[in-house]
């Protein structure tokens, strides 16, 4: 288990008092390094993506924080840009943690006695902790005083309460939204830093209590009438800014982070504490309020409080109108070019159901008409299906974007087409990915098999093809490997290190199927080949037993005949209406890698022999945090290998037509095999035809097919 | 007695070229560089460097240079942060990881181009005011970086090197850049400038310096000054100019550029109370000067170089004069083979 942690700390202020520092919390070893980024929000993304496959968190610090007024939430832009940087690790900004924590805390010291609100509370930007402001205002019924009038505009007047002043602030957040963050927090710096001298460094005679963080208290140094005598109140730690802070002389200094927290290092903030907070409970994405308060235990008392002043139940206007602008000016301004294509269709008739009034549309349709409905809009010329963006190489960190293009043709209506036909409109995709800066194209699902599998194509492309086979392959083995080995009821021996056992490829003398008999056959002691054709099958034997002499070869044409003696099956065909083999003659326990599309075995082949593990083939998970804006119809983030092969040649800038034609270079299969282990790309889960197939319901199949054994 | 030995960022640019055969002589270095044909294989770009285990190197160092750095006046804001401010930033931890005491960063007189003052003292930097271009407001951060750094060496020095020129055995150049670009912009208008009849109008102010430093004087000097660093007890922030004492006169630099070039005048006059920004875009239009390489030129206040005696004395760095032949001969020789 991982138990030492790298955190990278960006702040977006200065890059002053920059530095390295380690600490122990809880058996983990961490090391945060801290940079300050100037008020520059391209600098902090261009900081994430360099380290981002370095470190396991980013501490994302002296951000603005969402401010939250009448229970809607305002946001900058800029923060927005900052947080949607794609990251494959957390980028942690302590929003949540700091209110949850800052409010337990004020309530208890408010309860005590230890903090008098109404001795009066002068907040230099109320905006940035505005929960503790309305806490206080509200519930504690003390005396608030402003300085964000004087920081954002220079206005020189220490603002009380008046009716009016939310949508005042309100309005101001809209103006604030529009200007950029850099100039913003430059000229709110520079007030700060002199707001001893405005007409507010007369008038703190009227309040006790400063409350601010210790970067902006900081700033009030040369301003001594805001510090000397007074309590501050602060929520981060650092040593040395407290030694800096006490030689104002205030009267104390609170801290409103909890003790157990600040002392695990001379520095600490709530952005460093989320990234801690988020490796030990192993959790990436941001913690919801819940399960803060869980985590502080909150009482049952406060809990209500803090649900009060902290939460928000919908974003603002302007929070609304900034994302629906961010996403127009990514989209004019063609963000993410994409650096591969790939070519996908619909699999079957029920796929059109997808394009919107089609569903509605096609409940008129007889059946019997469907196939003319198939073939009617396969005319339809191919469209953009959707991006796959941000995938991220975990061994260089190179990032690649991906287009996707459908074809609007199943695999029926592709077979019945002329091969010219189908190839003249994957090659006027090809020229659209290249127009777009695609380098690679891969072909999907049956836009590989046609005519001469992509060698045409290939041939008559700008840009390089691939059929994507040779991680498929790879994938199908890697998949049904970690299969049998979940399943458990195969042996190995201890002298070859072959299964003792048999495997059987239906489909044997295809390009899929071809390479899975020659790997399967290193690790099986006896392989059963299947295919129509049996000169094809007998080219096959000869080469297998030349590179397995130790593997015993079977030949078939009838997969029925072994299918009750096979203990792992593979099929990798592409017959569209007739069955190639009987579920009910498989042998119980017997694990079963479906790669054929249309596959094989059906839902309710699956539902017959519950004795059966039947797997769809490997299908994998790329790396990085990447989204995709469409539907591949697999699960989660689970994309086909053989998008992942067009993605892998991609990330490892090979260019070139790795996998092309009808026969797989089983070399080539191994190759893409250490470079998808290279750059991260993973097999997804087992998938079954009902989705994912738990390690429980694998349990419950072997002692079915013990039982029948 | 065992030499000291040094680790070295930036070996392989124009002056670590001349600084680390110099270092050689009396001590043991150690370059360290992206692609692993020096020493060290590292990149300030990686987290610690992409130097996980220091265990061997821990304690091996007595003093960390970096001279690594992006120098271009035309590069984005981003850009300058990465190779100036980040990649210092990992030095200094790269620094503090191996346990070096004594840290030495070479910045440039850029990073105080936008301080106002009669002479600018060596510690100063105006972050508040705006800078002429991202390089030179990429060094003023480093530099405020390095001096608020937390934790790591016992005593950091800054080195702030004046504008560099080739050597001044033979005066040899890699590019064209910030003097060089003055021949060029001056050699198109030939015929232009013999016609006046008047004398010359050129851009520029009498009070100002040209603080031209030979590389190889510069390379001496931070030599000197890692050599005094290594026997100093003295801990905390120090920062040297390297510029020399007097400087060249902007007239007496263009009164050079004429000379070369063979072009027959009637005197220069100097102006500098037309608007900056109506002479930079004339100069650009008209001769292809660039823009932040005359800002450079109209904007180089004095440097305060007092506190260098006590390691370089006061006469470590030639004056234009001394050098002005082979100067030329250097830019003849650049101009005529690329």
């Amino acid at each position: 288990m991982k138990n030492s942690f790298r955190i990278a700390e960006i702040s977006f202020g200065r890059s002053v008092s920059d530095g390295a520092f380690e600490f122990d919390f809880e058996g983990s070893h961490f090391e945060v390094q801290r940079f300050g980024t100037n008020y520059n929000a391209d600098n902090v993304q261009a900081l994430i993506r360099q380290f981002r496959n370095d470190v396991d968190a980013f501490a994302l610090s002296s951000l603005p924080p969402v401010i939250r007024m009448k229970n809607q939430s305002y946001v900058h832009r800029n923060y927005l840009d900052i947080l949607g940087t794609p990251s494959p690790v957390p980028l942690c900004d302590g929003s949540g943690l700091k209110e949850i924590s800052n409010l337990n805390s004020l309530i208890r010291l408010v309860e005590s006695g230890a903090i008098k609100p109404q001795d009066g509370v002068f907040f230099p930007m109320a905006l940035h902790s505005i929960e503790l402001e309305e806490y206080i205002r509200k519930s504690s019924g003390g005396k608030v005083f402003f300085g964000d009038a004087y920081a954002m505009f220079g206005l020189e007047q220490l603002v009380r309460p008046f009716p009016g002043l939310m949508t005042m602030s309100q309005v101001a957040m809209n103006i604030a939204g529009i200007k950029d963050l850099s100039e913003l927090t430059k000229a709110g710096e520079s007030r700060l830093l002199q707001m001893g001298e405005s007409e507010l460094g007369s008038k703190t005679d009227q309040f006790q209590y400063v409350f601010g963080d210790l970067p902006a208290l900081l700033l009030l140094r040369s301003s001594p009438q805001f510090l000397r005598g007074k309590d501050l109140v602060i929520w981060s730690h650092h040593d040395l800014y407290e030694q800096i802070l006490r030689k104002a002389e205030p009267r104390s200094i609170v801290n409103l982070m909890p003790e157990e927290y600040k002392k695990i290092s001379p520095r600490m903030n709530y952005s460093i504490l989320d990234a801690v907070l988020r490796l030990k409970h192993k959790k990436t994405a941001p913690l919801s309020m819940e399960e803060w308060e869980s985590m502080f235990a909150l009482r049952s008392d406060v809990l209500p409080v803090v649900r009060r002043y902290a939460s928000t139940s919908r974003p603002s206007t302007q929070a609304q109108l900034t994302h629906g602008v961010r996403k127009v000016t990514r989209f004019l301004k063609k963000e993410n070019p994409p650096d591969f294509a790939f070519i996908i269709h619909a699999l079957s008739h029920r796929d059109f159901e997808q394009i919107p009034g089609v569903k509605q549309a096609m409940r008129f349709l007889p059946q019997n008409m469907n196939d003319g409905f198939d073939r009617l809009i396969s005319k339809a010329p191919p469209i953009v299906y959707g991006h796959v963006n941000h995938v991220i190489s975990e061994s260089t960190g190179r990032e690649v974007n991906g287009i996707l293009y459908g074809l609007f043709a199943t695999p029926k209506v592709l077979r019945e087409t002329p091969p010219e036909v189908t190839y003249a409109k994957i090659e006027k995709i090809c020229y659209d990915a290249a127009s777009r800066g695609a380098k690679i194209i891969g072909l999907g699902a049956y836009t590989k098999i046609i005519g001469d599998s992509g060698v045409t194509i290939n041939r008559n492309s700008p840009i390089p093809v691939t059929t994507g086979n040779s991680l498929s392959a790879s994938a199908t083995l890697w998949g049904l490997y970690e299969a049998i080995a979940k399943m458990g009821l195969l042996k190995k021996d201890p002298g070859t290190g072959r299964f003792d056992g048999m495997a059987m490829v239906v489909g044997a003398t295809g390009s899929i199927g071809s390479v899975s008999a020659k790997l399967l056959s290193l690790a099986f002691k006896k392989i059963c080949l299947v295919a129509p054709r049996m000169n094809r099958l007998e080219e096959l034997a000869q080469e297998i037993r030349r590179m397995s002499p130790d593997c015993e070869v079977i030949l078939t044409t009838e997969a029925n005949h072994f299918a009750e003696i096979a203990d792992a099956l593979v099929t990798a065909t592409s017959a569209l209406d007739q069955k190639i083999i009987d579920v009910m003659k498989l042998k119980p326990g017997c694990v079963v890698c479906d790669c054929s599309r249309p596959l094989d075995f059906t839902a309710e082949d699956a539902k017959k022999r519950p004795d059966v593990l039947i797997i769809e083939s490997g299908e994998v998970v790329l790396p990085g945090p990447y989204e995709m804006d469409c539907d591949l119809g697999l699960p989660g983030k689970t994309v086909y290998a053989c998008l992942a092969e067009t993605a892998l040649l991609s990330l490892e800038g090979r260019h070139e037509a790795f996998t092309i034609g009808r026969d797989i270079d089983w070399i080539k299969v191994k190759e893409i095999y250490k470079l998808a282990l290279k750059h991260g790309v993973r097999l997804s889960s087992i998938e079954g035809h009902m989705g994912t197939i738990k390690d429980r319901e694998i349990d419950l199949i072997r002692e079915l097919a013990l039982s029948k054994r | 007695m065992t030499r000291p030995r040094i680790l070295v960022t930036g070996g392989t640019g124009f002056l670590g070229r001349q600084v680390v055969p110099l270092l050689r002589q009396s001590c043991d270095v150690d370059v360290l560089s992206r692609s692993g044909s020096s020493e060290i294989k590292g990149d300030l770009t990686q987290w610690n460097a992409g130097i996980d285990a220091v265990g061997s190197l821990k304690g091996r160092y007595q003093a960390f240079l970096h001279l690594a750095g992006l120098y271009d006046l035309r590069a984005s804001q981003t850009e300058c942060y990465l190779h100036n401010v980040v990649a210092t930033n990992q030095a200094l931890r790269l620094c503090q990881r191996l346990e070096i005491p004594v840290f030495l960063n070479t910045s440039s007189v850029a990073a105080a181009i936008n301080v106002d003052a009669e002479k600018v003292n060596p510690f100063q930097v105006n972050l508040n005011a705006a800078f002429p271009d991202a390089y030179s407001e990429s060094k003023a951060i480093a530099e405020k970086l390095i001096q608020t750094w937390e934790g790591g060496p016992r005593l950091k020095i800054n080195l702030r090197p004046g504008v560099l020129v080739g050597d001044e055995s033979r005066g040899e150049i890699e590019r064209i850049d910030g003097p060089y670009y003055a021949p060029i912009a001056v050699g198109k208008l030939k015929k232009v400038l013999e016609s006046i009849p008047g004398p010359l109008i050129l851009p520029g102010d009498e009070a100002r310096r040209l603080p031209l430093v030979p590389v190889d004087a510069c390379a001496r000097a931070i030599v000197k000054i890692i050599q005094a660093s290594l026997v100093s007890e003295k801990s905390g922030y120090q920062s040297y100019h390297l510029v020399p004492e007097e400087g060249l006169a902007i007239r007496d630099f263009y009164a050079s550029v004429l000379r070369h070039l063979l072009i027959h005048h009637r005197g220069i006059k100097l102006v500098h109370q037309v608007p900056h920004l109506l002479m930079k875009k004339v100069s650009k239009w008209a001769l292809g000067f660039p823009e932040a390489q005359l800002t450079y030129l109209l904007a180089f206040p004095r440097y305060e170089t007092s506190m260098n005696h006590e390691i370089l004395g006061a006469d470590w760095c030639p004056e234009f004069s001394s050098y002005e032949r082979t100067f030329w001969s250097g830019y003849e020789k650049f101009v005529s083979n690329r």
